[in-house]
């Protein structure tokens, strides 16, 4: 399986987690959502963004309902669960850390 | 894990399992949806609606491939894909039934073959004893230089205890002195074989009696041991499996003994033992001195002690003995051997080289497979490319193929597996004719547990070993060429390369196992050749055991057998009739034998402990003759040699006569017995006879001398004028009229006893040859396979070379030329390996070299013979071909 272009390993996880944290959305809206909110700077190919999805639910921290999408089609819409909810949060003190670390060196000045 | 999230995974499981087909709509509608979603947001770009359904595709990065990813993270999406390769895999097998049919049949008679010869070995050789931890047990014995295998002497047996170190425990058995027992039920003699045992053997074997209770340590002393343990046969049939024999007196020899135990039904150990006495049974004279050797020694090693540990330390001490006690113990050694080796002797040797055949034959089965999958996954290159254009990465498609490998074992297995029970049948029922030693347990060659789970590992190793070069080829497809060229791949040079060593390998293979097959083939031809020294044919041996106080009377031995011989000449359809106390060839008889050391008067003196040694023998004046073994010089015994009062004199056989007398005339030179002991007796030289063969058709035979008279226990032998086994009845009715209460057995004609001592000989080589055969149809067959594939490869460029003028004779030799080279390698290659492998056989031969030029001429000749002819056909084929067909096709 290829990596997802562009993503530090094990972040595209949490961003999904995040952006379904704030509303029940399909899959196409996520698509949309990663690009607008990363103003294009997070390359995520659509490619790998459902295996991702589907990795998602196999752990329990989405689950899928098909619902009528407003453009009047069914679509699959994805919810964050209590346990996704809890991953997020260990995952986004993870990355708090890990970036603040990486500031730190990148700050330092030449002697 | 927590239980909810258990929970969460089996739904999914159950929803793969039951809902398979749903789920996959889902995917399907899930794509479908953001692909319709994206091609909207593009339309409304300004692109045109197909413009934009081919970038709304193309950033997805195609439909199929991310469905198969979405499927492959999917909870058990590994069990999914095995049920979906192996459906699939049974699927390919059904459509191309040749191909199938080709494979299974091959791996069914190379993975069949080697689970019935483990049967076999797990039987016999891993099984066999039925003692607690027998690997541990070893058989010890006294050696001297002629002789390869004689008992202990008690006070060595005493020494050996004291000095060892290497063994927990030695105890001891004497198989001789009770071994005719006369043990009288409901006042009726019958015989039985009684053994002599001190109180340690049976805790040293881990048997404990089934009643009753074991020897105590002060039944071993002098004059003790009134006292019996029953076999459960014995107990059974003679005492009606009576559990309150316990205590009761019975009579052996016409003395009293009480009960003390009876063992479990299994225990007949040694040989077909019916009841044991203890140590103290073994009279005075016996036990005192180093001339007598009744004792069989046998030790349990202790933990991480080897054999050849043992060894060393035991040739010390006998060393150590020898010149403490020059007189009787000069030359002496001792042989420690693995228990087991002892009762299958050479058979393990043979079972081994049995066992390393059938390896070689299943290599080269896998070989076959291996060369017939390649060339089927050639032909299914765009079906590959075509996959991995779908999304199937390249472990998915090693996957694919290897699980296509494992059915196919598996079939082959299961057939397999037939084909190894139904061997097993003729196995147990041949083997248990020709190894009469009840403690091998040929009836337990079977199919059990272990032999299945052997099935099962061989399979498994089949399917790794043909099915791992096919799967990583198939995997390497490249996209392009099979897909552009439509179907007609050309073969890679490489391909070819492949197929060429594969076919080397299993000539080679072939050449090993059919060269072994060589070897001892001709050696059975020899032994069959070779003559025992005495007439074969129309000869009956029955023995008789003559018990008693009676007995132990010359006069009464010389009526009972005189007035037999003269019944038994009387009888219709017998030529002569002769008594030998052993006759020759009766296996298994290196301790029954019994010999003496010599000295010839007037040779030049020697040291005591050099003193030769020979066989002696007590015949009946008949016997030569009817045995028709010649007479060389001087005479053989009279009539009245019987019943003079004085020494009679000896007849020497050829051996005696050349190792001792080197040409000078040996009548009436004598010969001194007794030397050892001290009780002197000269005795003079009266014949020279042939030699015959005593322990085998294949051991040299021995020097040996032979006295007129009859022991307590002989083997009658009659020369009939028809088939000999008819004799049988007249005889037990002659025996009967003389003495009503004695009886004959161990009925056997000559026939019988060459091919006993031939058994195990004919035995592997009969299994050799089988082997032989299916390893030179299946290299043929290999060849046959990967020519006609070379020729269909290129039958397009016969056609343009004969379209250019080529004649087909040219065409002809161009194909035998290019498809003989790997054959031909192969050959040579494996005479390089055989000539390494048969020296290790060298003891198993007789009469015939390891290297012997013949065996191997004649291999090579056959091997190249049937390749040859495996290329011809196909090489003829490729003359045929129609130069417009084969343009045409393009």
């Amino acid at each position: 399986m290829s990596k997802p272009s562009d993503l530090v390993q094990g972040t595209l996880d949490m961003l999904l987690l995040k952006i379904l944290a704030l509303e029940p959305m399909n899959g196409f809206a996520v698509s949309q959502r990663l690009k607008q909110v990363s103003g294009d700077v997070l390359q995520v190919s659509d490619g790998s963004l459902y295996p991702a999805l589907h990795k998602l639910e196999q752990e329990g921290w989405i689950t899928a309902e098909w619902k009528t999408s407003d453009k009047g089609r069914r679509a699959k819409y994805y919810s964050l669960t209590r346990l996704g909810r809890r991953q997020l949060e260990r995952e986004a003190d993870n990355w708090g850390r890990l970036s603040s670390a990486i500031s730190r060196v990148v700050k330092l000045k030449e002697a | 894990m927590r239980p909810e999230r258990w929970l969460k995974k089996l739904t999914f499981w159950m929803r793969l399992v039951l809902h398979r087909r749903e789920a996959d709509r889902e995917l399907d509608d899930e794509i479908a949806y953001h692909v319709e979603s994206k091609t909207e947001e593009n339309i409304a770009k300004g692109m045109t609606p197909k413009a934009a359904r081919r970038a709304a595709r193309i950033e997805l990065g195609g439909v199929e491939q991310v469905k198969e990813r979405m499927r492959s993270v999917r909870a058990g999406a590994w069990l999914d894909t095995l049920l979906q390769d192996i459906r699939y895999g049974l699927r390919m097998l059904r459509k191309n039934r040749g191909f199938t049919a080709a494979a299974i049949l091959t791996l069914a008679l190379g993975i069949g073959a080697n689970t019935a010869i483990f049967s076999v070995v797990d039987a016999v050789l891993l099984k066999s004893l039925p003692f607690r931890d027998a690997s541990q047990l070893v058989a010890i014995s006294e050696t001297y230089p002629s002789i390869p295998e004689i008992g202990a002497s008690v006070a060595d047996f005493e020494d050996w205890k004291e000095q060892s170190n290497c063994f927990t425990q030695l105890a001891a058995y004497d198989p001789t002195n009770f071994a005719h027992t006369k043990l009288l039920v409901h006042n009726e003699p019958l015989d039985a074989q009684g053994v002599i045992v001190t109180h340690d053997l049976f805790p040293l074997l881990g048997i404990s009696p089934m009643l009753g209770r074991n020897f105590l340590p002060q039944e071993d002393a002098l004059g003790e041991g009134a006292v019996v343990i029953l076999s459960n046969r014995t107990w059974t049939t003679d005492f009606d499996a009576n559990p309150r024999i316990l205590g009761q007196s019975i009579t052996l020899n016409q003395k009293p003994y009480t009960v003390i135990g009876v063992l479990p039904p299994e225990i007949r150990f040694p040989g077909n033992a019916d009841l044991w006495l203890p140590l103290g049974n073994l009279d005075k004279d016996d036990r005192t001195n180093r001339f007598y050797h009744p004792l069989f020694v046998i030790g349990r090693l202790k933990l991480a002690v080897t054999v050849s540990q043992a060894r060393a330390e035991m040739s010390g001490i006998a060393d150590r003995l020898a010149s403490a006690y020059s007189q009787t113990n000069h030359q002496f050694g001792v042989s420690v051997r693995p228990l087991i080796e002892t009762y299958v002797g050479g058979l393990r040797t043979y079972l081994l080289v049995l066992w390393a055949a059938v390896g070689l034959v299943l290599l080269i089965a896998c070989a076959n497979v291996a060369s017939l999958l390649l060339t089927r996954w050639s032909t299914r290159q765009q079906e590959m490319a075509v996959r991995s254009a779908l999304g199937a990465n390249r472990l998915r498609l090693i996957r694919q193929s290897l699980t296509e490998s494992i059915v196919l074992a598996g079939l082959g297995g299961l057939l397999g597996l037939v084909v190894a029970w139904v061997s097993t049948l003729w196995f147990s029922t041949w083997l248990g004719k020709i190894f009469a030693a009840p403690i091998l347990r040929v009836h337990r060659i079977r199919i059990d547990p272990a032999v299945v789970g052997m099935t099962l590992l061989i399979s498994t190793i089949s399917a790794a070993l043909f099915g791992v070069l096919p799967a990583i080829r198939a995997s390497r497809t490249d996209l392009e060429r099979p897909l552009q060229s439509g179907g007609r791949a050309s073969q890679p040079a490489h391909r070819q390369v492949t197929h060429r060593v594969l076919i080397a390998g299993e000539v080679a293979l072939a050449l090993i196992v059919l060269i072994t097959t060589g070897l001892l083939v001709r050696t059975l031809r020899q032994l069959l050749a070779t003559s025992p020294g005495f007439r074969v044919d129309h000869l009956l041996t029955v023995r008789i055991s003559l018990p008693g106080e009676h007995y132990k009377s010359d006069q009464a031995r010389i009526a009972f057998y005189q007035s037999l011989l003269t019944r038994l000449r009387a009888l219709p359809g017998v030529e002569g009739a002769g008594i030998i106390d052993q006759t020759p060839l009766v296996s298994n008889s290196a301790s029954s034998l019994a010999s003496t050391r010599f000295l010839v008067v007037g040779a030049p003196p020697l040291k005591p402990g050099d003193y030769p040694v020979a066989n002696f023998r007590q015949v009946s004046p008949t016997y030569f003759h009817t045995m028709g073994i010649p007479l060389l010089t001087g005479r053989t015994f009279r009539a009245d040699d019987l019943t003079r009062d004085e020494e009679s004199g000896m007849v020497i056989n050829r051996t005696l006569e050349q190792r001792f007398f080197r040409g000078e005339n040996p009548l009436g030179r004598e010969i001194l017995l007794g030397v050892a002991a001290g009780h002197l007796r000269k005795i003079p030289i009266i014949g020279v006879v042939g030699d015959t063969r005593d322990l085998s058709v294949d051991s040299p035979p021995a020097a040996e001398m032979y006295f007129v008279g009859f022991g307590q226990v002989s083997t009658v032998v009659v020369r009939s004028v028809t088939a000999p086994a008819n004799l049988t009845p007249a005889i037990r009715a002659s025996v009967a009229a003389v003495d009503p209460s004695q009886s004959i057995f161990a009925v056997e004609t000559g026939e019988e006893l060459v091919d006993q001592s031939i058994a195990r000989q004919r035995f592997s080589a009969t299994l050799l040859a089988l082997f032989s055969a299916l390893a030179l149809i299946l290299a043929a067959s290999g060849i046959y396979g990967v020519a006609s594939y070379a020729v269909a490869q290129r039958t397009h460029e016969i056609g343009v070379r004969m379209a250019l003028g080529a004649e087909p004779k040219i065409v002809l030799g161009l194909v035998l030329r290019e498809e003989m080279v790997a054959p031909l390698i192969g050959i040579a290659v494996g005479v390089a390996c055989a000539m390494g492998t048969t020296t290790a056989l060298s003891h198993l031969l007789y009469g015939v070299g390891a290297k012997d030029p013949v065996t191997y001429g004649a291999v090579c000749l056959v091997l190249a013979g049937a390749a040859f002819l495996a290329c011809w056909i196909p090489a003829r084929r490729a003359m045929r071909v129609d130069p417009m067909a084969a343009l045409r096709h393009e």
